[in-house]
């Protein structure tokens, strides 16, 4: 039988906050990764 | 809340008139110690993270891992935090028109937060007791967010 733990209060606050910087990292350098290959393409055009 | 103003007294105090005025000073005390800071935060942060999402270190408690660890980030992010006013008194007009050093500064915040508010008191106890997806989560959001602090503040010296 396997027993599903629910998860803490301090839990919650820790997976929304990693879950929120996650997302926010990787659209801030997904932002910059586009930026610089629109430049590679103006440069090498 | 206007900035401005600060950032041209910053210029003015001892640190900035060191740190402009002698270009050695500058260069030891401040960019050496502070990237020599910056490996150890950058260590210690991945030596526990990585622990955390089991890639390394398996044979050692990741309770251990992170305790030892955490003890190095603190020093490193003082040594980081006193440096970084040092040098960034002396060029400190230039820094605050500079987008990467707001976003650096940004990102330090959140680092720092998420550590001391979060990460600590979450990893205090026995990580058998938390659930390894929040865990790991935890740890990826670490190396995101310190990855940040260190690009954007080298994108700082190739950019304005």
């Amino acid at each position: 039988m396997t027993v599903k733990k629910e998860l803490g209060i301090q839990e919650k606050i820790a997976a929304v906050a990693a879950g929120a910087i996650i997302i926010s990292a990787l659209m801030y350098w997904g932002y910059q990764f586009v930026g610089m290959l629109e430049f590679l393409e103006m440069a090498y055009e | 809340m206007e900035l401005l103003p600060f950032f041209e007294w910053a210029e003015t105090t001892f640190l900035g008139y060191i740190g402009k005025t002698y270009g050695g000073v500058y260069a030891t005390f401040g960019q050496s110690l502070h990237l020599m800071a910056l490996a150890v935060l950058g260590g210690s942060v991945l030596v526990a993270d990585l622990r955390l999402l089991n890639v390394i270190m398996k044979d050692v408690p990741s309770e251990i891992v992170t305790e030892q660890a955490h003890k190095w980030f603190r020093i490193a992010l003082v040594m980081i935090i006193s440096t970084g006013i040092f040098m960034a008194a002396a060029v400190a007009q230039r820094m605050y028109h500079n987008d990467f050093f707001w976003a650096k500064m940004s990102a330090l915040l959140v680092g720092i937060i998420f550590v001391f508010a979060i990460k600590r008191p979450l990893l205090k106890g026995s990580h058998a007791d938390l659930n390894p997806i929040v865990i790991k989560m935890v740890a990826s959001a670490s190396i995101l967010v310190w990855f940040s602090v260190a690009a954007t503040g080298r994108w700082i010296g190739f950019s304005g």
